[in-house]
């Protein structure tokens, strides 16, 4: 499986979003994107997701330009977690996750399924959910909506995973466990994750490869350490810091310390 | 979903019977039509008035329900219903303006149809261009606007021809009475044919429900569902109307009734709604003619027939005030 961006552009309305992305991701990889607001990283996972059509350029699924599959063939491949999902009344986990079968079964085929199949059980079981299958989405805990959300994925049984900062609205030991799922969910099944993600601590310690974003340009991608260095923080974040390496885990981890000045405004 | 089957197998019964016996026939004289023996005077007024008028209250209230249901499903907005939305007003200007300007014969069935179709979708296109970009509350002031809009044109229309519509004011309020076999012989089919239809995109109309986002991702392009869900409460409204005229709040309140018994499993859903919305309007219907009885023995014998709408909009309106007030809507 290789998902491929050549020299993406995308412009909304007169402004340019991103310009010239090349990016390939081959199977099996965890990539994180990263860089600050509106750098254009939840633009790039929707033009790989084939939910945006790039303003020039190409995304390729195994050599196929996305514009040339239906949403369905391409949804049977790339599975997205969007950053929310908006509220339904009384849906529960179990009805969520099935929904992860209709790009294979489709609208007729979901009719005549009895109930969920093996393939929803399957997910609610890996991530974690199954105790929670016949409960309200709404009445649980952020970090079980998010596994929730993530068995819907995994009920979907693409070879690709999107993921739009899985973490965002989540405490730290949700955020923690919800990357280690992820990680895991990779090993059990062999997926291709691509990630935005905010925390440059959580890119290095749970991706392989970290690709930085800035004002819609690659800036780095590589694995974390090479990315993730003081250069970094102050180009692309605009602060000032140190990396120092995290010896538990032999991964960098950021200290900031002050936002860098610039025209006398601190960047944000 | 256990308890929605036990309900509904209770309520039905319930509501036939106090239907037929509301409308002054006796239990035995309904059993015999049914059991094919019409032979007497009151089994054949029965079979003539009071079962027409039955199927017609159930089949009205069924389609509403379903479309109520797709519009709040699809629009994502607990308050969208085809009255709410301009659908059923159009529908009723459609079949007015079309017998006015002679496109539709008086008593064609399938012109009325046409016209209520061509109606329902301009009133849901008016709101809809009116609510663009708005919340749920948004969507119900250009709905109100839009009904407002095409109420004044149907007003206009009977200014315009005193007298000519005498007998089309009843239906104009929403009423089942007087409905006989051949004001079936169409839309007896078109309303259970778009439940089908209804049904068979339930599927689609759960994933579509968590939004646009949500439905691309999983293979469903959202533009072409929610058009495809929208043209079918057009077409479910528009046979309603034909049948019962501007019949109010069913298919704003039926759905939720229906969500409640039913849960969120899907499949359910949309029998839910054509159950629920048939029980409902059957339902009001028979207090509408138990009213309608006790007004007359209080008025010297004279008879008003007390229009089934007037019934569905004030408990209707009642309901409406609920839901606002426990959503907490913008």
């Amino acid at each position: 499986m290789t998902l491929q961006a050549r020299d993406l552009v995308f412009d909304r309305g007169e402004r340019r979003i991103l310009t010239g992305i090349d990016l390939t991701v081959t199977s099996g990889e965890l990539v994180s994107l990263v860089g600050v607001n509106g750098s254009g990283k939840s633009t790039l996972l929707r033009l790989l997701a084939g939910l945006l059509t790039p303003s020039r350029g190409v995304v390729e699924l195994d050599g196929r330009p996305l514009g040339e599959l239906s949403r369905r063939r391409i949804a049977r491949r790339v599975a997205v977690l969007h950053q929310t999902l908006p509220p339904v009344p009384g849906l529960t986990v179990r009805q969520l996750v099935e929904q992860g079968r209709f790009p294979s079964q489709g609208v007729l085929g979901m009719l005549r399924a009895p109930g969920s199949g093996p393939e929803t059980d399957e997910a609610l079981e890996l991530t974690g959910v199954a105790h929670l299958a016949d409960r309200v989405l709404d009445t649980l805990s952020g970090g079980e909506r998010q596994r929730a959300r993530l068995a819907l994925a995994v009920a979907q049984r693409a070879d690709v995973l999107l993921l739009d900062e899985p973490t965002a609205h989540l405490d730290v030991r949700h955020q923690l466990e919800v990357l280690t799922l992820v990680r895991e969910l990779r090993a059990a099944r062999g997926l291709t994750v691509v990630t935005v993600l905010h925390e440059l601590d959580h890119a290095a310690r749970f991706t392989d490869r970290v690709v930085a974003l800035h004002d819609g340009v690659v800036h780095a991608d590589g694995p974390p350490a090479e990315v993730i260095t003081p250069d970094l923080l102050a180009e692309v974040f605009g602060v000032a810091g140190r990396v120092v390496i995290d010896e538990v885990h032999g991964v960098p981890r950021c200290v900031l310390d002050h936002p860098l000045r610039t025209g006398g405004l601190a960047v944000t | 979903m256990r308890v929605f089957t036990v309900t509904v197998l209770l309520c039905v019964p319930v509501v036939v019977v106090a239907h037929v016996t509301a409308g002054g026939a006796s239990l035995a004289a309904f059993l015999a039509v049914l059991d094919g023996r019409p032979v007497g005077m009151e089994e054949r007024i029965v079979w003539e008035y009071g079962l027409p008028r039955l199927v017609t209250a159930l089949l009205t209230g069924a389609a509403l329900g379903v479309a109520g249901h797709l519009l709040q499903s699809a629009l994502r907005n607990p308050l969208a219903a085809p009255e709410l939305t301009a659908v059923n007003p159009g529908a009723v200007l459609g079949v007015l303006a079309g017998t006015v300007l002679g496109v539709v014969s008086a008593g064609s069935a399938t012109g009325s149809l046409a016209a209520a179709l061509v109606g329902g979708a301009l009133g849901g296109g008016l709101s809809w261009v009116l609510a663009l970009g708005g919340g749920p509350g948004r969507v119900v002031v250009a709905g109100l606007l839009g009904s407002a809009v095409l109420g004044g044109l149907t007003t206009l229309l009977l200014a315009y021809q005193p007298g000519r519509f005498g007998n089309l004011l009843r239906w104009l309020v929403g009423s089942v009475e007087g409905r006989v076999w051949d004001h079936l012989a169409v839309v007896g089919w078109w309303i259970p044919l778009w439940i089908v239809v209804a049904w068979l995109g339930s599927a689609a109309l759960t994933v579509l429900e968590g939004g646009d986002d949500h439905a691309a991702a999983l293979g469903l392009p959202p533009r072409a569902a929610r058009s495809a869900a929208l043209g079918t409460a057009v077409a479910l409204t528009a046979g309603a109307a034909c049948l019962a005229g501007a019949i109010s709040f069913v298919g704003l309140v039926v759905p939720h009734a229906a969500r409640r018994l039913a849960g969120g499993g899907f499949r359910a859903r949309v029998p839910a709604a054509a159950l629920a919305g048939a029980v409902a309007l059957a339902g009001a219907d028979a207090l509408a003619q138990v009213l309608t009885r006790l007004v007359s023995a209080g008025s010297l014998g004279h008879r008003l027939g007390l229009p089934t709408g007037v019934v569905t909009a004030l408990i209707g309106a009642a309901v409406l005030a609920a839901v606002v007030r426990k959503e907490r809507l913008p």
